[in-house]
């Protein structure tokens, strides 16, 4: 295991760059949410079961997959920061930590923060997996 | 769900063409912050790397890093692929609606009438002449209609596996609708079909069974030549996550905490039985001897597991020349297989095959193999009028692991022969212009004795062969190469440690850079095709060897001019 050392600068601006990545994403599902809402309502929408599940498909990403990348992608970007912040190796790290630390790295911020969608109990089959056929 | 006859004939596919686009933003935004995030671990020196921080949390941090830039790849290829297939449906949709129109406008109103639920109505009122006339335009309409209905189907299909809408049932029936094609081709592999039979039978699938397969299993198409780029890389990249996932969470905690125990007993003076029957030489406690046997094998584990990461890794985001990464195959039993392209040979105006030599093993084909392949590809980018160029690394085969103790055998190269001959027959069978594509094969040291031994024996698909520091090809003359020795092009730089093995010709055969151009071996001699420069770099004969891809190496210039169809500009 490596000694600690730490150079908070640095740190800090990866921190930064994680908020801004998960900004960038949340903006670019937005307009693909946007987009797609323009399908709603529609007779091919309706009719078409395909054009049915791309509509399906926008608001799951937006609700939960690209919600749950964000949260992750904040996570760490709270983590590094309370590390760079504080200056020392950090235990027991929890979420709430970082929230002395918010204004300096949020404060310009538009997109909401991420909401982690609770387990759905009729999760899906993970990907890669066989079924008996 | 059947399309019916009123929504095609009135449907309009500009909003869900939007909504494609929109998908390959998405795509392009998701693999930008991949790179990104990646770039905060990438180098010692980045934001997160080792020269600014250090330490459990900073071990988390890259950790971390490294499975969100892994989950974002995926979702940007899921992305990309939900755009692609929109865009494949509005233009099948499109096509169905015109197939339609142009079916309701040849109607001859005076034999019959379409009525609005589209079934057509012959004139019997001078005869029943137009019965069978109404009949077949009917079947026109229907024809474009179920056009609609499979491209709807696909759609529905493709949606629900690459953007993991499909609830458990849904993707159950969506395997279970294709399991009888599943158990066609596996009997069409057990029977030995030729790689443009698969494809040409894999292409006969509708857009749902093929997605069938590929959700339910698939192990059966990940390796199987003839089945196209895209379906074989979403397969492999489904079983190489499958198989990391299968390492247990907490095995750097365990290895950590058996070393720790190890230590413990040593410290304890607990490591070695100073008891009798052992002619006074300690020996290791039963305990200390089961903990560190237990180690041993979590060590070997986590080898493995950090060499499927490190695939895993490598095939993430985008190559330099902004090509996807395409696993078309691996295998992580002894040392090692892996076939990775970089940017799609399906489509890609020239591909360029590229065979390791000696020492070829899973970690290099993530690792400097595959760098060569980058390289390969971003010197053929530059070639102006060039095209695009996918090129493949290709090591799916054993490769000799010691120049010296394995490499003079050919065993290794026979053993290689059929996969290379059956993986270019593929290519060849998935291309989406095999005449108009330059395909070239393409190898180093031990690849080229690969090569010469499957183009001799089996005859290859591609138009040239090019041998760089080759130790022999296992034949005396270009000629015998299944190819015409002007599409045959070789290189070794002055004072490679290859010359000793190719110019004793007891090893793989006559050196193939020796062209005949050499006026003191008398005409007609030498192994025929062009000899083309390259540069040493080094005083090192080893580290000669290995520098063809160095910057400023006039191999690569040349060997750009080889895979982009410009062999006659060599230097």
């Amino acid at each position: 295991m490596s000694d600690f050392s730490i150079r908070p600068e640095e740190v800090r601006s990866g921190a930064t760059a994680l908020f801004d990545a998960s900004e960038a994403i949340y903006e670019a599902m937005n307009t693909l949410a946007e987009d797609s809402s323009a399908l709603e309502g529609t007779p091919e929408a309706t009719e078409f079961t395909g054009i049915a599940e791309c509509l399906k498909a926008a608001e799951v990403w937006e609700s939960d997959y690209i919600a749950v990348h964000r949260a992750d992608i904040e996570e760490t970007a709270k983590f590094a920061a309370v590390c760079a912040e504080t200056g020392e190796e950090v235990d027991d790290y929890g979420a709430t930590m970082f929230d002395q630390y918010a204004d300096v790295y949020l404060d310009d911020r538009t997109a909401p923060s991420p909401e982690r969608p609770g387990p759905d109990p009729a999760a899906q089959i993970p990907r890669g997996e066989s079924l008996a056929v | 769900m059947a399309i019916t006859y009123g929504l095609l004939l009135e449907a309009d596919f500009t909003a869900l063409e939007s909504v494609g686009e929109a998908w390959m933003d998405l795509y392009g935004n998701l693999d930008d912050q991949a790179a990104t995030i990646g770039e905060l671990k990438a180098k010692d020196v980045a934001a997160f790397g080792v020269n600014h921080w250090e330490g459990r949390n900073a071990d988390t941090a890259r950790e971390q890093v490294r499975d969100i830039v892994v989950d974002l790849d995926e979702r940007a290829a899921a992305a990309r692929r939900v755009s692609v297939s929109i865009a494949d449906a509005v233009e099948e949709f499109r096509a169905a609606q015109s197939d339609l129109n142009e079916a309701v406008a040849e109607v001859d109103r005076e034999r019959a009438t379409v009525t609005d639920a589209g079934a057509v109505v012959p004139d019997t009122s001078r005869g029943t002449d137009n019965i069978s006339y109404a009949q077949g335009m009917s079947t026109r309409i229907n024809a474009a209609l179920d056009r609609a209905t499979e491209a709807d189907e696909g759609l529905k299909a493709a949606i629900g596996v690459w953007a993991e809408t499909f609830s458990a049932s849904e993707r159950s029936a969506l395997i279970q609708g294709a399991a009888d094609e599943a158990e066609e081709l596996q009997e069409l592999i057990d029977s030995g079909a030729s790689p443009q039979a698969i494809n040409d039978w894999w292409s006969g699938l509708d857009e749902a069974e093929r997605l069938g397969i590929l959700e339910g299993n698939p192990g059966l198409i990940a390796d199987v030549d003839g089945i196209p780029t895209e379906d074989r890389d979403a397969a492999n990249r489904d079983l190489l996550e499958a198989e990391i996932d299968r390492f247990s969470p907490t095995l750097d905690a365990d290895i950590a905490d058996l070393e720790a125990q190890l230590e413990e007993l040593d410290a304890a003076g607990d490591r070695f039985d100073e008891g009798g029957g052992n002619l006074g030489v300690p020996h290791e406690t039963s305990e200390y001897r089961e903990l560190r046997e237990q180690l041993e094998a979590l060590e070997v584990e986590r080898d493995d597991r950090d060499s499927l990461e490190k695939l895993q890794d490598a095939i993430s985001g985008q190559a330099r020349t902004d090509q996807e990464y395409f696993l078309l195959g691996y295998d992580s039993a002894e040392d090692g297989k892996a076939i990775v392209s970089v940017g799609n040979p399906d489509t890609a105006d020239n591909t360029a095959v590229y065979v390791p030599g000696t020492g070829g093993d899973l970690d290099g084909a993530s690792g400097g193999d595959l760098q060569r392949a980058e390289t390969m590809a971003w010197d053929a980018a530059a070639v102006p009028g060039g095209g695009e160029t996918a090129v493949v690394m290709w090591l799916d085969y054993d490769a000799p692991d010691d120049a010296f103790l394995n490499a003079p055998s050919s065993s290794y190269a026979e053993d290689a022969s059929e996969p290379l001959t059956s993986f270019m027959g593929g290519l060849e069978a998935t291309n989406h212009d095999p005449e108009g594509t330059t395909t070239t094969v393409m190898g180093h040291s031990y690849g080229t004795t690969v090569i010469g031994e499957a183009a001799s024996e089996n005859g290859l698909a591609t138009d040239q062969i090019v041998a760089v520091a080759s130790p022999g090809m296992t034949v005396d003359h270009a000629s015998e190469l299944n190819i015409d020795p002007d599409d045959f092009y070789a290189t070794t730089a002055p004072g490679d440690a290859i010359h000793a093995a190719a110019e004793s010709s007891l090893i793989h055969g006559p050196d193939p850079s020796d062209t005949g151009l050499n006026l003191s071996d008398g005409p007609g001699s030498g192994f025929g095709g062009t000899s083309f420069e390259s540069d040493s770099m080094s005083w090192n004969p080893m580290e000669i060897h290995s520098n063809y891809w160095e910057d400023g190496n006039s191999a690569r210039d040349n060997m750009a001019k080889i895979f982009t169809g410009n062999g006659d500009e060599v230097r």
